[in-house]
């Protein structure tokens, strides 16, 4: 029982965690998945809103997000209304507001060789 | 500022540390204590690690009449750069090499350092209180460095700080250095884990190239064990050609580089991690679970715990808001933060420190003499270097210049050499030794 219980707390816990959303996935999911389809590179396209924006567009499941970028490409269309959108929504979220208009942050570094 | 004007300066440095300075009487402690009031202009600088140590010799260089007071809880200076090329046992490095003490600096340079530990910062009273006494400050400088956020990688705290016991990061000198470099010492066989941490964190290219230092010792002392190396980038976070090139040529059998990975657990017991990594396929990520022999757990930062005691405002990213392009906080004008805890985007190394230092320094003393200072013409630069082979020695390098504009802000740009070279590798010697000659 009690070994259940801790099971319970450590898996709400975890998906607790999960739902806050990793910066570097919603990076990774970022490039695979929409950058091609709305042609702005990450560090662009997180720069274009602030924290506050950001957050106002992932509102209610990103209701004003997915009208904002719906409309540019059929594939996109797709993917915004999907089970994988909503998998790879708290990512993107966290992404985008870590390196919001904002902040000091960008979100590459490339280097001159 | 350029690469060129970065190496003349470390010549220069070198070579005026290289002369005889006179020495100077400090003042005693009592005349740093809060009932006595001073004449002089007091400047208290908390942290003797590289922006402090610059900020405190060249405040009194360039006004010697302040009164210059070091706050510095450790009583040895171990250094962080250059402590892979020990870790690796590469060009006879020794832990003495990377020590100093803090008392020849202080009379050599002529301010006054005391080894206690700071417990309040009163910006209105002007004050800083230790575990010892109150000291009251005209200016305050702080350059405390980072602290560990294992809250990212480990929200719970017991497993927090089992990790920390039994694999320590090793990105704050002294002890975590020492066990680290026994751990590499001591490995018979089997994973060895390093692990890099995500955001912004001290001394970008220190994970890579302390995955080549030890890939090298395995390598030069028959050992069978590999590298793991997990970053949750897709490529590292700087020199990413160089350290690639260097991975998949120099230790192909000793260094494997894993990207896009995720830390989701670990049982420290077992001594097996959970990671998460991006499948290019399913483009979804996939669980792998990896049981390791040792492992270098280096997790997320922050600033040090100093800049909550001030209550210094920070930006959304965790570290300080400063006033741009100077280094004043924008929650107190007296008060300056410099090195890995501050805002700027600027990267958190040991020379940037050091040159953010002579900055502070130099705007500081003009302000306390009635003068004016353009920050804006003066902006800091960075050189960082990093060995990637023993033998022969070879290395790569990075360097940033900063300019500043009014509708850009502050901005770091970059230049690389990411072939690995001789000429690189033996000027790593020459750029260590001039830096600490600079400091201490």
């Amino acid at each position: 029982m009690i070994k259940a219980i801790l099971f319970l707390v450590c898996f709400m816990h975890s998906m607790a965690n999960e739902s806050a959303g990793v910066p570097t996935k919603g990076m990774i999911y970022y490039k695979y998945l929409i950058k091609e389809k709305v042609g702005i590179r990450g560090d662009l396209f997180s720069k274009q809103y602030t924290t506050k924006e950001w957050i106002t567009l992932f509102d209610n499941n990103a209701t004003l997000f997915k009208k904002q970028f719906s409309g540019i490409d059929p594939q996109l269309d797709t993917l915004l209304n999907s089970a994988k959108f909503l998998e790879i929504m708290p990512h993107l979220k966290a992404f985008v507001i870590h390196y919001a208009k904002d902040k000091t942050d960008s979100a590459t570094c490339e280097e001159k060789e | 500022m350029t690469r060129r004007d970065l190496l003349k300066g470390l010549t220069v440095i070198a070579a005026g540390s290289a002369l005889p300075l006179p020495l100077q009487a400090t003042p005693s402690m009592k005349q740093a204590t809060q009932t006595d009031i001073s004449r002089k202009t007091r400047v208290i600088v908390c942290g003797g690690g590289f922006g402090g140590l610059t900020t405190a010799r060249y405040l009194k260089a360039n006004n010697p009449a302040l009164e210059v007071l070091l706050i510095e809880q450790n009583r040895t200076f171990v250094s962080c750069p250059y402590s892979n090329v020990w870790l690796g046992g590469v060009d006879n490095v020794t832990l003495e090499d990377l020590s100093f003490d803090y008392l020849s600096a202080s009379i050599r340079y002529g301010y006054e350092i005391i080894h206690e530990v700071i417990t309040d910062i009163d910006k209105d009273a002007q004050t800083v209180t230790t575990d010892n006494q109150t000291y009251h400050y005209d200016y305050l400088v702080l350059s405390p460095g980072i602290d560990y956020d294992y809250s990212k990688l480990f929200p719970n705290a017991a497993t927090a700080r089992a990790v920390y016991t039994h694999f320590p990061p090793a990105m704050k000198p002294g002890s975590e250095h020492l066990r680290l470099k026994k751990s590499v010492e001591n490995f018979k066989e089997g994973i060895f884990v390093i692990t890099v941490p995500s955001g912004t964190y001290r001394c970008p290219p220190a994970p890579y190239e302390r995955a080549c230092m030890i890939a090298y010792y395995f390598k030069t002392h028959g050992i069978k064990g590999k590298v793991l190396l997990l970053d949750p980038r897709e490529k590292p976070a700087t020199k990413a050609k160089g350290f690639l090139e260097s991975f998949n040529t120099l230790y192909k059998e000793y260094i494997e580089y894993v990207p896009t990975a995720e830390i989701k657990g670990i049982d420290v017991a077992k001594k097996i991690l959970q990671i998460e990594t991006f499948n290019h396929k399913t483009l979804t990520y996939t669980p792998r679970s990896i049981s390791f022999a040792y492992a270098n757990i280096i997790p997320p930062m922050k600033p040090a715990k100093l800049i909550d005691i001030a209550g210094l405002e920070c930006n959304e990213s965790g570290w300080v808001k400063l006033k741009a392009p100077g280094f004043q906080s924008v929650t107190h004008d007296k008060i300056y933060v410099l090195g890995d805890a501050g805002g700027h985007p600027f990267p958190k190394s040991g020379h940037m420190a050091n040159s953010c230092g002579h900055v502070v320094a130099k705007e500081l003393a003009a302000r306390t003499l009635g003068k004016r200072f353009d920050i804006a013409a003066h902006l800091p630069g960075n050189i960082c270097y990093s060995m990637v082979n023993g033998s022969p020695k070879e290395g790569i390098w990075v360097s940033h210049s900063i300019s500043f504009s009014k509708k850009e802000g502050l901005k770091a740009t970059s230049e690389s050499m990411v072939q690995r070279n001789k000429q690189t590798g033996n000027a790593i010697a020459s750029w260590y030794h001039g830096i600490m000659s600079d400091m201490l």
